[in-house]
């Protein structure tokens, strides 16, 4: 019988953060992943770590703290994701909307967020930020960008040497109670048994609860970003429509919502996203008509961007909850469940291993647990 | 006597299989130009810095030649003009011939799209899995391209139990008969082609001779004498692909000429009557792709020789013997490169685009991933801009190395060939 203290299923960001919390703890652990090394939404998103797009307190709080354990991790382990705290900035492209990013830099600075309105010459900071499609420019000097595969993949390399174990594509396909604790079978027919399980998912986390018969409000909201040659033209920070944060909060609407969002990665390529749409679980494949509104409104923002050459387009899903807070928490005995971070998995991803861990051990994060604990919904 | 200016954009097998063969005449200045340091391009897997002796002493010792190496091309103007950069300055340079063997570095070459369709491979790479593991393309497998390696591939998939229903092959059944009796010596890649021939044959798999693929949609193909097909999976040779993204889309108004022999060659469509004097190269991937790829340069550097020394209307035979005769007997510039280095080396590159050695590979692969996609985005091979092309192949021949069986290939980029944002936007696909 081989029997761990716990078990991580997902390798994605939020699972890498929850194993690296355990093996701190030093348990004894097996991360398990139905494919390879992060294959799911980690691997098709932008490595943000954002607080310029969130527009609630409870997420601008949650995320604020987040941010500082991101600083810890690198304090303690190097930077080999890439860590880069290169700030961003949102753009408001219509007069009524100038108003309101004005408003939103307030209200962020009222909770202790840095940043400012852009009074003078935004192009000192974004050399090639169109002068006519941008009424008003606001900067988050501290929101950072990190290579999300990387990050993963080092992770994976830290909990190796601290022992724990990993099992690629073996998917789980029985939860069930025993005396030794919770038993776990995979369909290569290897059973484990662990005291506590950790479900990290991401937008999967429902099939995995059906094992279980529990099943939590989230639901796959697709994204696309396309990827373009890299040359000359550097995006010195993160460059979004202010019309993002619409289309982050907007989570009824049944159409396709874009908003421009651009970004220098640390390879040299630049990434044009975003768009938001909900077509089931299918990210196979990107939608032409999609990624031309996306460009559209990249070009409008970054007129320079047109002479560049598309390499690459790629897509992912985001885990969507009705209220726009992650569900982290137990949602059996010795069951744990972390989803439901939407765009914000990296964001959150730090803050989530700790909500986690003061389960067993109460620390200074404790009092996020009910905030974001599955109980707030009937599960 | 008058000389000849020649630009070379690309040191690759292609490249340097030229230089070779014009640096022997002394009517030719040449100039050699690269991105990196050193010659090899794909095909140099070794340290970066190694060198090659024979190439490097040709270039040191032959006052007529120069090697730009860590230089961009920039542009090359109507009138042969190039600009290139080289240590920091721009300079400007006109030339008689250009020779542009950039393989899938084509920069200044764009063939772009944006492709929507599925399970379309290239044969080399559906040979190098067969070999490699048990995955067979299910449903309907449809195989297009010209030459015996075509019908070797054909035969090889149904043994292995692959439902290869079409096979469309752009030579004429008399021309294998042709070839057979123009080599004189025994070509052995032409009884091997003419060997699987008979094989399909018997195994009631229809080849369509002497055509080639007009249009594909949606799990269709239409042939160019309107015969429709449908397919599940659609094996392409590489120079099919070229052929229809070439007519499709090339702005240099670039026709691919077909030198009978499954060999890469293009030439420039004026090349007769105006003074463009712009050669292709280089562009073969697969197995035999270096191979390939010499060999265009070996009939490039011919057909310039051919011409600066005025001779017309030479017999498109001669071509054939010629190329048959190269298959077998000709120099093999990648045996030389790779004289004594294990081909797998800690050090060789499995990615030349994104410059990614094996031992970052081994890496992964010792921790357990096997599908090509999460080595993609965990090291950034097959992110390049020849869209993982070159360096699947290499992968797969690691994993059969290592006897490790692979759980799934690079994904198809919905993007073929680079598109500049404005053409996509503006729908010149």
């Amino acid at each position: 019988m081989i029997k761990y203290d716990s078990i991580v299923i997902g390798t994605g960001i939020v699972g890498s953060f929850t194993a690296l919390e355990l093996c701190k703890l030093k348990q004894n652990i097996l991360v398990i992943d139905q494919n390879g090394l992060s294959p799911g939404t980690t691997r098709s998103c932008d490595g943000n770590i954002l607080v310029a797009d969130k527009t609630s307190k409870k997420l601008v709080e949650i995320t604020n703290d987040g941010k500082k354990l991101w600083k810890d991790f690198i304090k303690e382990f190097g930077n080999e994701c890439e860590y880069d705290e290169k700030g961003s900035i949102l753009v408001a492209t219509q007069k009524d909307d100038a108003k309101k990013l004005g408003d939103h830099v307030e209200f962020q600075k009222k909770l202790g967020i840095k940043c400012s309105l852009i009074t003078g010459n935004y192009n000192l900071l974004e050399t090639h930020l169109s002068k006519t499609n941008s009424e008003a420019v606001a900067h988050w000097p501290d929101d950072a960008q990190l290579q999300p595969m990387k990050l993963c993949f080092h992770i994976a390399d830290i909990c190796s040497n601290l022992n724990a174990k990993y099992n690629l594509y073996a998917k789980i396909i029985k939860i069930e109670k025993s005396k030794n604790g919770i038993k776990v079978t995979s369909s290569k027919n290897e059973i484990y048994f662990c005291e506590n399980l950790f479900i990290c998912a991401g937008v999967w986390t429902n099939n995995l609860l059906a094992l279980i018969n529990k099943k939590i409000p989230i639901k796959p909201r697709k994204g696309s970003i396309v990827v373009l040659e890299r040359g000359d033209l550097k995006i010195n920070t993160k460059i979004s429509d202010f019309s993002y944060n619409r289309t982050v909060t907007n989570t009824d609407s049944q159409d396709t919502l874009v908003a421009a969002v651009i970004e220098s990665t640390k390879s040299g390529t630049i990434l044009c996203g975003s768009s938001r749409e909900f077509t089931g679980f299918d990210n196979t494949k990107t939608n032409p008509e999609v990624l031309k509104r996306i460009l559209n409104d990249c070009v409008k923002l970054v007129p320079k961007l047109k002479d560049l050459r598309i390499i690459r387009s790629y897509s992912g899903l985001r885990s969507l909850t009705p209220d726009e807070l992650p569900i982290i928490g137990e949602i059996d005995p010795n069951i744990y469940v972390a989803t439901g971070h939407e765009g914000s998995g990296h964001s959150l991803a730090t803050i989530t291993a700790k909500i986690l861990s003061s389960y067993f051990f109460t620390n200074e994060y404790s009092h996020y647990q009910n905030i974001v604990s599955p109980d707030r919904f009937n599960v | 006597m008058k000389n000849y200016l020649i630009a070379i954009i690309g040191a690759g097998p292609s490249g340097v299989s030229i230089l070779k063969k014009l640096s022997t005449q002394s009517v030719f200045e040449i100039d050699l130009f690269d991105e990196q340091s050193r010659l090899g391009g794909n095909i140099n897997r070794k340290k970066i810095e190694e060198k090659n002796d024979e190439i490097e002493n040709l270039i040191a010792n032959n006052l007529k030649v120069n090697f730009y190496n860590k230089t961009s091309v920039l542009s090359i103007t109507e009138n042969n003009e190039v600009s290139f950069n080289h240590s920091n300055s721009f300079k400007k340079k006109k030339y008689d011939f250009i020779c542009l063997c950039t393989g899938a570095f084509d920069t200044f070459f764009p063939k772009k799209g944006y492709n929507d369709q599925k399970n379309i491979t290239s044969v080399g790479f559906l040979q190098a899995v067969l070999k490699n593991s048990e995955i067979i393309p299910s449903g309907k497998i449809i195989l297009a391209g010209s030459g015996p390696y075509l019908h070797v591939v054909g035969s090889d998939l149904l043994k292995a139990g692959g439902n290869v229903v079409q096979i469309i092959d752009g030579l004429s059944l008399f021309s294998y008969v042709k070839l057979f009796f123009v080599s004189m010596f025994i070509p052995k890649n032409i009884i091997l082609g003419i060997k699987n021939i008979i094989y399909l044959k018997i195994r009631k798999v229809k080849i369509h001779f002497n055509n080639s693929i007009k249009e594909i949609d949606n799990l269709k193909v239409t042939l160019k004498n309107k015969i429709k097909v449908d397919f599940e999976h659609l094996g392409i040779s590489d120079i099919f692909v070229s052929q229809i993204q070439l007519h499709k889309t090339c702005n240099l108004n670039i026709k691919l000429n077909y030198l009978k022999n499954n060999l890469v060659a293009v030439v420039n469509n004026h090349y007769q009557s105006s003074n463009k004097n712009i050669y292709v190269g280089g562009e073969g991937s697969g197995i035999f792709g270096s191979f390939h790829a010499q060999i265009s340069g070996q009939i490039i550097a011919n057909d310039i020789i051919k011409r600066t020394r005025s001779i017309k209307n030479f017999f498109s035979f001669i071509h054939i013997f010629y190329a048959t005769y190269l298959m077998m007997f000709g120099e093999i510039f990648e045996k030389e490169m790779l004289k004594g280095v294990n081909f797998f080396d800690k050090d060789s590159l499995i990615c030349g685009c994104e410059k990614i050695k094996t031992k970052e590979i081994e890496k992964l692969i010792d921790f357990g991933v096997k599908d090509f996609n999460s080595i993609k985005i965990s090291s950034r091979c097959g992110m390049g801009s020849c869209q993982g092309k070159y360096c699947e192949t290499n992968l797969v021949n690691l994993f059969r190395q290592k006897n490790i069986s692979i759980k799934s290939f690079f994904n198809q980029s919905n993007f073929t060939k680079p598109i500049t944002v404005n053409d996509f936007l503006n729908d010149k696909i």
